[in-house]
């Protein structure tokens, strides 16, 4: 059973067709990148697993529940979701913010502690910032919190919105070497939305090309240097410059 | 600590409720008097004398115009007040009589009884400088029948009265060369003192009828109706305190014009507080002229006795704002279609004058605290409300988005979240009502229900900017307090968090 399944799912804001007929799966386990332009539509298709978006039609599942907006909040707990900067609450600390579901769910005590210091270790987070306010955190340690919140409640499936986006390079490749280590680790479905082909291939084992609300080819890195199904899938790889041809 | 908070409130409103409701149990006589001078002295006498026959007396000085004096007897807030027999004739028993008998014949279905006259009239008049009486030997108003080179200056009210200067020249066949000048009352004094006009209208008992020397014309042919100063009563109050029974025998007929006239001028003229005029009257001293307090000794003075009932206005009210606006402000936040009918609406209603505000509430809930209580709460609706929903509506979407995917409930969402992003907001429109109540609580004084307006709106009547001062003070230093109090509850109540991240 996939762990994740849209199926041909459609969505217009107003007159503007955002997400065309469209259809995709996860297995367990499986890591896919979802990439493309700004306005794709890549972002729409991760809220709509999560219910923040509902699609016009066409059915979404998260493992054998179809998300639905009685559904929706039971789904929310069996996903993690990461977005850029974090989006961590101010008015808590990291570790506040890391377990105010659990909290709110009559988790405490020694068990919940355990639980937060296993995360900082896999998300790379020195336990001394726990108790800082988000406001004095760097970018690159609120976006592991942000990882540590996602992971809290041990998800089947982790999405991730362009986590690293606001990052600069240096902290960037550290958190990807991170990131990929606790994929790793973890085993768990991660689809992740980027616009970076280097990130995508060095953090997922397969790649989805999206464009104007539809997906345009689904393979490896390979498949897609080696035999673009599509003139835009060449343009889109092609446009990512390498060290070496600026060096050149 | 919060549940500290919410019984203090609860005591406080419980407290207001039986002050206002202690007229009717007999235990306390409660004196109103109107807001001018007049009825501030002789409600002060009434007042004075129950005490000394050993009645518990509450005086509501200056509770508004007669529709409001009267409508608080009807209703028992008060039990007595001085009243003028052409008033009653003409503005509230309406019966067209306005002898004694007749106008006792007519409020004793609704429960009140009138007093014996207490002896001096306070009429419309007509009034001459000294020196022209002199010369042309003017002592009635048919005397002027023969001189029409008089120049005549008129308020304007009493120009325009069918009773007033038309009926009056009718009856008397009165006929100047010059039309009568229309002229504010104040300044017509001043006019007749410089000589630039020779008659005047006065009230009979004007304190400025002795000072400026004028002589006032005997209405001759009766074309004034009586307004003999009297006192109205619940019919049950002689009964219900025996002292009130001696009140009326000691005042009876024992006030001529004269002696009201020099009452009124040493209060109005040269600042004797008019409880001491009106000791000193009944005491038959002449009593001096000056023995005013200072500013300072007044303000702390007046801080003392209106500051409590000033701030338990502000705080029930604020209260009741807060339980109400915070709630509304969620409303308008979660259901937009409510919202934008619930922020319309509060925002016509802070259009509303205040003064208007707390007059609608009279024929509710009377006068008194509770009404006063029930337009300051509405009054600071409105800012608690915008606030409460500007700062939710501002939460930026990624953190709203967080907390939904997070798998929050809607109310987990609200109270752990965006109520906590919200709070400075909140909090400020909560400031702003509060500072704003601690203001407008100043107008509640004008519908009896105390405070620092006491002292403004009696210093206003009496135009004695000092009393005014005494009650404008301390209410602008509470404001002040108040904006300081908010420094410190914003401390306790906007977490350190977003306190921290405002400051970097």
């Amino acid at each position: 059973m996939a762990a994740l399944a849209l199926e041909r799912v459609t969505k217009a804001f107003g007159t503007r067709a955002v997400i065309r007929e469209t259809s995709l799966e996860l297995a367990a386990g499986e890591k896919l990148a979802l990439i493309g332009p700004s306005g794709c539509g890549k972002s729409t298709l991760l809220r709509m697993i999560l219910g923040l978006v509902v699609p016009d039609s066409g059915t979404v599942r998260v493992g054998d529940v179809v998300v639905s907006a009685s559904s929706a909040r039971a789904v929310r707990r069996r996903v993690g979701y990461v977005i850029q900067d974090g989006g961590l609450f101010p008015h808590l600390t990291a570790e506040e913010n890391v377990t105010l579901v659990s909290r709110l769910n009559g988790r405490d005590g020694a068990a919940l502690r355990a639980r937060v210091s296993e995360l900082a270790e896999l998300a790379g987070l020195p336990e001394a910032l726990l108790s800082r306010f988000p406001h004095a955190l760097s970018g690159g340690e609120r976006q592991r919190v942000g990882l540590m919140r996602a992971l809290m409640l041990d998800p089947d499936v982790l999405l991730l919105d362009e986590p690293l986006g606001a990052l600069d390079p240096i902290v960037r490749a550290r958190l990807q070497e991170d990131l990929r280590d606790a994929f790793r680790k973890l085993e768990k479905s991660v689809l992740l939305v980027t616009h970076d082909m280097a990130e995508a291939a060095y953090l997922a084992d397969s790649i989805a090309v999206m464009r104007d609300g539809a997906i345009v080819q689904r393979g490896t890195m390979k498949d897609l240097v080696d035999a673009p199904a599509h003139p835009f899938v060449a343009e889109f790889v092609g446009a990512q410059r390498t060290l070496t041809e600026a060096l050149r | 600590m919060k549940q500290a908070l919410v019984t203090a409130l609860l005591v406080l409103m419980s407290l207001a409720v039986t002050r206002t409701a202690s007229a009717k149990d007999g235990a306390t006589m409660r004196v109103g008097s109107k807001r001018f001078v007049e009825s501030y002295i002789l409600a002060e006498m009434v007042a004075q004398l129950a005490r000394e026959g050993g009645a518990s007396v509450e005086h509501d000085q200056g509770l508004g115009g007669t529709a409001v004096v009267f409508r608080a007897i009807e209703d028992g807030s008060i039990d007595v007040y001085p009243e003028y027999t052409g008033t009653l004739a003409a503005a509230t028993v309406k019966t067209g009589a306005s002898d004694l008998a007749a106008l006792r014949a007519a409020l004793a279905p609704r429960g009140l009884a009138i007093s014996d006259p207490l002896g001096f009239e306070n009429t419309y008049a007509l009034a001459v400088s000294r020196s022209v009486a002199t010369k042309l030997g003017l002592t009635k108003v048919s005397d002027l029948v023969g001189h029409p080179d008089l120049r005549v200056a008129m308020s304007h009210e009493f120009l325009g009265r069918r009773d007033g200067w038309p009926g009056l020249a009718e009856r008397y066949g009165l006929a100047f060369a010059a039309p009568p000048k229309a002229i504010d009352h104040a300044l017509a004094y001043e006019a007749i003192s410089r000589g630039e006009s020779d008659v005047i209208d006065v009230y009979t008992t004007d304190a400025k009828i002795g000072r400026f020397d004028l002589v006032v014309l005997a209405d001759d042919r009766r074309f004034f109706p009586p307004y003999d100063a009297v006192l109205v009563y619940r019919a049950d109050l002689p009964a219900r305190v025996p002292a009130f029974a001696k009140v009326l025998e000691r005042l009876r007929g024992a006030i001529d014009a004269t002696s009201m006239q020099k009452m009124n001028a040493r209060a109005e003229l040269d600042g004797v507080p008019f409880a001491r005029v009106a000791a000193d009257f009944l005491a038959k001293r002449a009593g001096s002229a000056g023995d005013r307090v200072g500013l300072l000794a007044g303000t702390l003075d007046v801080v003392k006795r209106h500051g409590p009932r000033h701030l338990m206005l502000v705080a029930v009210s604020l209260a009741m704002s807060i339980a109400v606006g915070v709630p509304l402000g969620i409303l308008a936040y979660a259901r937009r279609r409510v919202g934008a009918a619930v922020l319309g609406l509060a925002g016509v209603v802070q259009t509303i004058p205040s003064l208007a505000l707390f007059c609608f509430f009279i024929p509710l809930f009377g006068i008194g605290p509770v009404p006063a209580l029930a337009a300051l709460f509405v009054y600071g609706l409105l800012p608690i409300v915008r606030n409460t929903h500007a700062g939710l509506v501002s939460i930026p979407a990624d953190l709203r988005d967080s907390a939904i995917a997070i798998g929050l409930s809607p109310s987990e969402r609200l109270r752990h979240v965006e109520l906590p992003l919200a709070s400075r907001t909140i909090l400020a429109g909560i400031k702003t009502s509060a500072v704003v109540a601690v203001g407008s609580a100043t107008i509640a004084a004008f519908i009896g229900a105390g405070g620092f307006g006491e002292p403004i709106s009696t210093g206003l009547s009496l135009n004695d900017v000092t009393m005014i001062m005494e009650g404008a003070i301390p209410a602008a230093a509470m404001a002040l307090l108040v904006e300081g109090a908010f420094v410190v509850i914003e401390r306790a109540v906007v977490p350190r968090g977003l306190r921290e991240s405002r400051e970097v």
